[in-house]
């Protein structure tokens, strides 16, 4: 007990004895310079305190839906005196409510904070999407971006050959294209053992990458840029952000619903006995290679959907949507969140995408330090170490608990 | 007697071992066979074979008079040949009840779209499967620990789950692979009574057991082993008395 | 059948319908320019018969295949003791590469020694560094892991060498360092032509380096006692620890053994492309990573062979190809040959346990 906690702060000491002085020496910089506020300026504190409600907000939220998913030992001591709230805590019925005022969002977000919401919503499919193979199956992807390129890129091309096309009848095709391309990729490594589709993917994702990158089809290094305005016919009333906002949280409902429906079915059910004993799984008659091929194809296929909905949004897509950055990002926010819990996932993207956006935005963060921002990536990697130091199973990670999921037939 | 499974020369080598050679077994319903033998034997390779784990290099297996070589382990479960592991491989981070579920997979139809609107079909599938998993549950005394995950099983449950998982595949054979092994005797009567119990529901069992109480009280036929061959195969009666069993259980000067 | 109709020298070549000139419009951007470390002959030069390539391609390709196995050595090292893929590998590499850059700025003002001596010294740091951040890497992102689900180490690697790479990006320089060029000529000169092709001493000196480290790391780990304790570690760590194997120190020896090989790579990397930047970990530690998986993850001469594949198609590819497509063509080989051999090149198939 105490060799661990001495381990973890002298992991901390040394973090902290690595990245200080450099803090340090860029404060004093500033001071010298006169870049630094001495006076605190009350609107930037409000605007970082606000922000910070609401990403705690999004971290409680995730977390109740999370908990309300598993069945609650009521007769623990501590849970005892709660006994009460127990049909409020199991029987989520909050959660159309919850739905409307995430839709509803719409109406009283600044542009800013659309965007970022449109942003949250596509990472956290991406999460839930990756989250099908490395959660649920067992098997390590680690491209998983060339498939989110993939659908954008589909989208963008299919826009430029077929003027007017609107997402609702792209998107079945795309999700079906994207699932056959994983269903490609996959069919040749799945029958091998081990780790091998994490590289063969991660290959796959490179070469991708660069063949986007030199086709002059898609616009070569440059990439391709679309307008916002042809591609999302505005909601009467509405702008063209707040549509796409709504299009994409309706997205996440529908997938994060048919995920849920899925894991709980017996297909979710042949998933989890893959991961957990793969030969075992075999004997008792479950054809491992097809349900593998199956998550992996699902999972493309809601990659792509992702792409087709970064391109709705940010209307333009180059090469570095592919990069394998993007892929371990993703592949961190379903570590991080906690592999195979489904709003585990959602709340690890609502995390690393969240941190380091609200470190850069953060005023009064930049009134002390007006390079600050530089500074995002380091604490996010430190903040992935510190993470997986102090709960290596994720943070609603199931690992130990996930017997204890409810079935609703 | 019609044989339900019966094997013809079966053989399997790995490197230059010959780990199992030239056996012929045959199991008819109802019947248990025991397979019994020192240590390194070849009696897990044999099932393994028998299962579909191992490909056999020689021989051939046949099912209720279909050539089963070579199938994969699904194919060969979907058939009707279920099996339990010696160092026990339970889905660990699962439910006892979701692990018997498992077992019923092969029999469910699956249609993605009937799952995710969940027809009336899927509900009474879901439904029927959840009751005959607790049903079997009950059959092997777990009904109490249905929602306990596997993992957190004491290690003779763990043992009667994976018999419920193996019998939730539907199995006309049933391969158990020392069932009682690490096991005090009152743990290992038990799983007597389990096994006859098994009998009773007409599945041909096939069994390895190091527990020659177990063997001798239950077997209908005892098939010995050694160095991969078959040195005897009888009753429980005659097979106490040969010569060359005792030989190999108790060395050669005997 | 009649030969197909050539065009007439001087002909307007333009009218002309030739599919493979449209197809090349459609697919390469020809505002490109191909790029390759050798000076290449424009498009148009580009014979099209196809012959064997010159012998410089040749060397330079293993000079970048030692390279890579070096690094990959590190790869393989870590996953044949661990199971596990070391993400943060590519970034000691680059720390190694910045370290020796710097020590050789201290040396040089310091001492007045040799040019050589302040190189074998530079070296030397930078081998101490990085097997320091090796350690450092062990320690943080893996011990206390060890036990946890295969992702959990691999996530905080990556998340360290996120740190290690933004370190370097705020401490040192945004863009690209250059290595100091005092050092790189002296190794730079021509060593000798051979039909119109330069080679030059520091082709042969990494080469050299790369073959003879290979070969020490291969008789220490197969001759001596810490050698056998290691592979014995990685055969069963319970056993190895029950038989009196300082287990721990074993894995962090492995580390730190396969870092200061990564830091060897990386003061050679500088001096070759004679600049080092924040970023040249990943790619660099990606290359090697298929190497040590091509030639099977876990065995060692695998790693070399696998290193030296991947430097040799790289830059044959880009020799006919352009450097454009040299990442497909080496992950393409990756794909073919694991769907030929599973195990990589000389990877050994596990039998499965039942």
């Amino acid at each position: 007990m105490f060799t661990r906690l001495r381990n973890y702060i002298l992991g901390f000491l040394g973090l902290a004895f690595i990245t200080f002085p450099f803090l340090w020496l860029s404060l004093k910089y500033n001071y010298a310079t006169g870049n630094v506020a001495t006076v605190l300026n009350w609107a930037h504190g409000v605007k970082f305190f606000s922000n910070l409600t609401v990403a705690f907000a999004i971290v409680a939220i995730l977390m109740a839906l999370h908990y309300s998913n598993k069945k609650w030992n009521w007769s623990h001591p501590i849970l005892l005196t709660l006994r009460p709230l127990a049909p409020l805590v199991e029987q989520p019925w909050w959660t159309p409510f919850l739905m409307v005022v995430v839709l509803s969002a719409a109406f009283y977000l600044d542009h800013k904070s659309l965007g970022l919401g449109c942003m949250l919503g596509i990472y956290m499919i991406l999460a839930l999407g990756l989250n099908i193979t490395i959660g649920f199956t067992g098997l390590l992807v680690l491209g998983y971006a060339a498939f989110y390129a993939f659908g954008a890129y589909l989208f963008a091309l299919a826009q430029q050959y077929i003027p007017g096309l609107q997402w609702w009848v792209a998107f079945p095709f795309i999700f079906v294209l994207g699932s056959a391309l994983g269903w490609v990729i996959g069919l040749p490594c799945l029958r091998l053992r081990g780790d091998y589709l994490a590289i063969v993917t991660l290959g796959f994702a490179e070469s991708f990458k660069e063949l986007i990158g030199n086709l002059n089809l898609t616009g070569s290094d440059i990439g391709l840029s679309l307008s916002a305005r042809s591609m999302v016919k505005a909601i009467p009333g509405l702008t063209v952000l707040q549509t796409t906002y709504i299009i994409v949280t309706v997205f996440l409902f529908v997938i994060l619903f048919a995920i849920r429906r899925l894991y709980l079915s017996p297909i979710g059910r042949a998933w989890v006995a893959i991961r957990e004993d793969e030969v075992a799984a075999n004997s008792m008659g479950i054809d491992v290679v097809r349900m593998k091929l199956l998550a992996f194809a699902i999972s493309a296929g809601i990659g792509a959907v992702a792409g087709m909905l970064f391109i709705l949004y940010s209307s333009y897509i180059n090469p570095a949507t592919a990069a394998f950055e993007q892929s371990v990002i993703i592949l961190a926010m379903v570590v991080l969140g906690g592999l195979g819990s489904i709003y585990g996932v959602m709340l690890g993207a609502a995390l690393l995408y969240l941190i380091p956006e609200f470190l850069r935005d953060s005023q009064l963060i930049q009134d002390f330090s007006p390079n600050f921002s530089d500074y995002r990536l380091l604490i996010f990697g430190a903040i992935m170490v510190a993470m997986m130091l102090l709960r290596p199973q994720g943070l609603l990670g199931s690992h130990r608990h996930k017997h204890e999921i409810k079935r609703d037939t | 007697m019609n044989p339900l499974l019966h094997t013809s020369k079966l053989g399997k080598t790995f490197g230059g071992l010959k780990a199992v050679q030239s056996i012929d077994l045959s199991v008819a319903s109802n019947q248990i066979l025991s397979i019994i033998g020192p240590n390194g034997a070849g009696k897990t390779t044999l099932f393994n074979c028998l299962s579909g784990i191992y490909k056999p290099d020689d021989g051939d297996v046949f099912f209720e008079g279909i050539n089963i070589t070579g199938l994969k382990p699904y194919q060969i479960c979907h058939l009707g040949i279920a099996r339990t592991f010696q160092n026990i491989r339970l889905f660990p981070g699962l439910s006892a009840l979701d692990n018997v579920m498992i077992g019923q997979f092969h029999r469910r139809r699956l249609h993605p779209l009937a799952m995710l609107f969940r027809s009336e079909n899927y509900r009474n599938e879901e439904a029927v499967g959840y009751e005959a998993a607790l049903e079997l549950l009950d059959f092997v005394g777990l009904s109490e620990v249905a929602h306990t995950g596997a993992r957190n099983l004491a290690y003779g449950l763990q043992r009667r789950l994976e018999i419920a998982r193996a019998l939730a595949t539907s199995p006309r054979v049933l391969l158990l692979d020392e069932p009682a092994a690490g096991m005090n005797p009152s743990e290992a009567e038990h799983m007597v009574d389990l096994i006859q119990r098994l009998r009773g529901r007409g599945l041909a069992i096939i069994l390895i057991e190091h527990h020659m109480k177990v063997v001798m009280q239950i077997s209908d036929h005892i098939m010995v082993l050694d160095h991969g061959e078959t040195i005897a195969t009888g009753t429980p009666e005659e097979v106490r008395n040969d010569p060359k069993v005792i030989a190999a259980y108790l060395g050669k000067e005997s | 059948m009649s030969p197909p109709p050539k065009a007439k020298d001087g002909g307007t070549e333009r009218n002309e319908w030739n599919p493979w000139r449209n197809l090349k419009h459609i697919f390469f951007n020809p505002k490109k320019k191909l790029r390759s470390f050798r000076n290449q002959p424009l498009e148009k030069d580009i014979k099209p018969t196809v012959s064997l390539p010159p012998p410089d391609i040749i060397l330079g390709g293993l000079v970048r295949g030692s390279i890579y196995g070096l690094v990959a050595l590190g790869y393989t090292m870590v996953y044949g003791i661990l199971g596990m893929i070391n993400f943060a590998h590519g970034e000691i590499f680059m720390i190694g590469m910045f370290t020796c850059v710097f020590a050789l700025g201290l040396l040089s003002t310091l001492l007045s020694t040799t040019t050589l001596v302040n190189l074998l010294l530079a070296t030397l740091v930078a081998m101490i560094f990085s097997a320091a951040f090796g350690y450092a890497n062990e320690r943080i992102a893996y011990r206390r892991l060890r036990k946890a689900h295969i992702l959990a180490p691999l996530t905080s690697a990556i998340g360290l060498s996120i740190i290690l790479q933004n370190f370097v990006f705020l401490t040192v320089s945004k863009d690209n360092i250059s290595f100091p060029r005092v050092y790189s000529d002296q190794l730079n000169k021509v060593a000798f032509t051979l039909g119109g092709v330069h080679f030059n001493y520091l082709q042969f000196t990494i080469l050299g380096t790369s073959l003879v480290l290979m070969a020490a790391l291969f008789f220490f780990i197969h001759r001596t006692r810490l050698g056998i304790a290691m592979r014995g570690t990685a055969q069963d760590q319970l056993m190895a620890s029950l038989v009196g194997i300082p287990v721990n120190k074993i894995i962090a020896l492995t580390f730190v053994l396969g870092s200061s090989l990564a830091a060897v790579a990386g003061v050679m990397v500088s001096m070759y492309q004679s600049v080092a930047g924040w970023n040249s970990g990943y790619i660099w530690g990606l290359k090697a990573f298929t190497a040590a998986v091509l030639g099977g993850i876990g065995n060692i001469p695998g790693a070399v062979l696998g290193g030296l594949i991947i430097g040799l198609t790289e830059d044959i590819t880009c020799y006919y190809f352009g450097s454009n497509w040299r990442n497909s063509v080496v992950f393409l080989i990756l794909m073919i040959v694991l769907i030929i051999r599973p195990r990589g090149l000389l990877g050994e198939r596990v039998a499965d346990k039942v």
